[in-house]
């Protein structure tokens, strides 16, 4: 059973779930306890939380970057707004 | 939280609460880990649970894993309900998800370390969602898309005004155009699921709010039940069963009516009420002959020799009564409230037979003890039973 687990996370790793799915089905479908089953079951459930944990990191920080830089475009909106207004200004006062 | 409580090594297990915020490590005693359902056959399944049950670290710790495993089982079954149903399409039916409940309580008694291992990938699990919501919303609190695409290109027309001027701005606009759109893509479907799975959170805390109110009415039902039985049953015991009595009196031999108390017609003891009610009539005959000069109830019955022998009917009535009392108690899911739901009659018992107050409490406590210690070691009323006799003798 070993074996079929660590083919099962390499998939979940992969992120290939439906690949994975398949092969859980199929170590499911020979004759298991409901013990083992309910083994199983956990342990896929455990790799399943490892991989989305490390995707779910990757994946906040990447949505913190999107926070500032959305916060970097305002300021920086803001920036230019002001600059814009004082060439106006200074042109006016040209002419 | 207290040295004793460091000690006990509760803290250790997610699901149990040890912050300010948690009220269980700071109130839970053994009182209130075996009034929870299901906690002593958890602990039964120890092999030293008779032992354990007397020492409050371990109950202590026990309860915790006991709690923990509660909520990790219920975290796999979220989880495979909602986001390993949607990304994985792995959909298991409720007996199989029944599988994974076992199986973990079983992770919990023999190998509390994975326990405590998957708890905490759960727990990371459910706080990186959460995170994520949060930091989401802040991100869809400042634009959606149809407002940033509107945006990037009214930025665009004026960063392109300004280009002469300012081209070194220009990189703001490539940067924004292209990361917001991607990352709004991706924001989209995981809101989308994370809302499908809080609605099915939602609808199992619903199930299990409605399941609550109707145990407790069903309690409640059964508490107003027991109180009214026991005002009648004191009425007609006090008052109408005794002018009863001494009025059959009047037509009976004494020794014929005692013996209608104490015997069936086969010849068997009758049970402990009815002797207790034989106890209470010949405590009244004594006293209505003691204020006669001619004993007319008692004078040819032999006080000692009736009042022995109903005193050791009425002892091995107690014994046997106890023993179907603790019998009829189911065996699994057993709490401390149901053993003292059918100990109380019992043990509120201040008189048996000649035995009164504190006698007849030792007598009671040894009569428990004794049916105790014919049940199986392993099951948990045994444990219950002998914390309520800790607790009587303290």
């Amino acid at each position: 059973m070993n074996q079929d687990l660590s083919n099962i996370l390499k998939l979940v790793e992969e992120k290939k779930f439906l690949e994975a799915k398949t092969e859980l089905e199929k170590v499911l479908n020979t004759d298991l306890t409901s013990e083992e089953k309910g083994d199983l079951y956990i342990q896929f459930a455990s790799l399943y939380m490892e991989v989305m944990n490390a995707i779910n990191d990757k994946y906040s920080t990447a949505l913190r970057k999107v926070v500032k830089s959305l916060k970097d475009v305002d300021r920086e909106e803001k920036v230019l707004d002001e600059r814009l207004n004082l060439e106006k200004v200074r042109s006016e006062l040209k002419n | 939280m207290s040295d004793l409580e460091k000690n006990s090594g509760a803290d250790k297990y997610i699901g149990y609460e040890t912050e300010d915020s948690g009220e269980i490590s700071k109130q839970t005693s053994r009182e209130e880990a075996f009034s929870t359902i299901g906690f002593a056959d958890f602990l039964a399944r120890y092999e030293d649970a008779e032992s354990a049950t007397k020492d409050s670290d371990k109950v202590r710790e026990r309860f915790a894993i006991f709690e923990s495993q509660k909520k990790v089982a219920e975290g796999l079954q979220v989880l495979y309900r909602g986001d390993i149903k949607e990304r994985g399409g792995v959909e298991l039916s409720h007996g199989e998800l029944e599988f994974i409940k076992k199986s973990i309580l079983e992770k919990a008694i023999r190998s509390p370390e994975d326990l405590r291992i998957i708890s905490e990938q759960l727990e990371n699990y459910q706080k990186n969602n959460e995170a994520i919501a949060r930091l989401e919303e802040e991100v869809g609190g400042l634009y959606d898309e149809e407002k940033v695409a509107d945006t990037i290109e009214k930025k665009k027309e004026k960063l392109y005004q300004l280009k002469m001027s300012y081209g070194s701005f220009l990189w703001i606009r490539s940067c924004f155009s292209r990361s917001a759109r991607e990352d709004l893509k991706a924001r989209r479907s995981t809101e989308e699921r994370i809302e499908e799975l809080e609605s099915i959170v939602d609808q199992v805390k619903d199930l299990e709010n409605v399941a609550d109110q109707i145990m407790d009415l069903e309690i409640a039902d059964l508490e107003t039940n027991k109180k009214e039985a026991a005002s009648i049953r004191k009425e007609l015991v006090g008052d109408v069963e005794s002018i009863k009595l001494l009025d059959d009196l009047a037509k009976k031999n004494v020794k014929e009516q005692l013996a209608d108390f104490m015997y069936r017609r086969n010849g068997e003891p009758t049970n402990l009420q009815k002797l207790e009610e034989a106890q209470a009539f010949f405590e009244k005959l004594q006293e209505i002959d003691a204020t006669r000069s001619d004993n007319p109830y008692l004078k040819d019955v032999n006080i000692e020799i009736y009042q022995n022998h109903l005193n050791t009917l009425i002892e091995a009535a107690v014994q046997t009564e106890i023993k179907k009392a603790i019998e009829s108690i189911r065996r699994r899911g057993v709490t401390l409230s149901d053993i003292e739901e059918k100990l109380e009659p019992f043990i509120s018992k201040n008189k048996l037979g000649t035995k009164e107050g504190d006698e007849a409490r030792q007598f009671i406590i040894k009569a428990i003890t004794e049916v105790a210690s014919g049940l199986d070691p392993k099951d948990s009323k045994r444990m219950l039973i002998s914390y309520i006799i800790e607790r009587l003798n303290s």
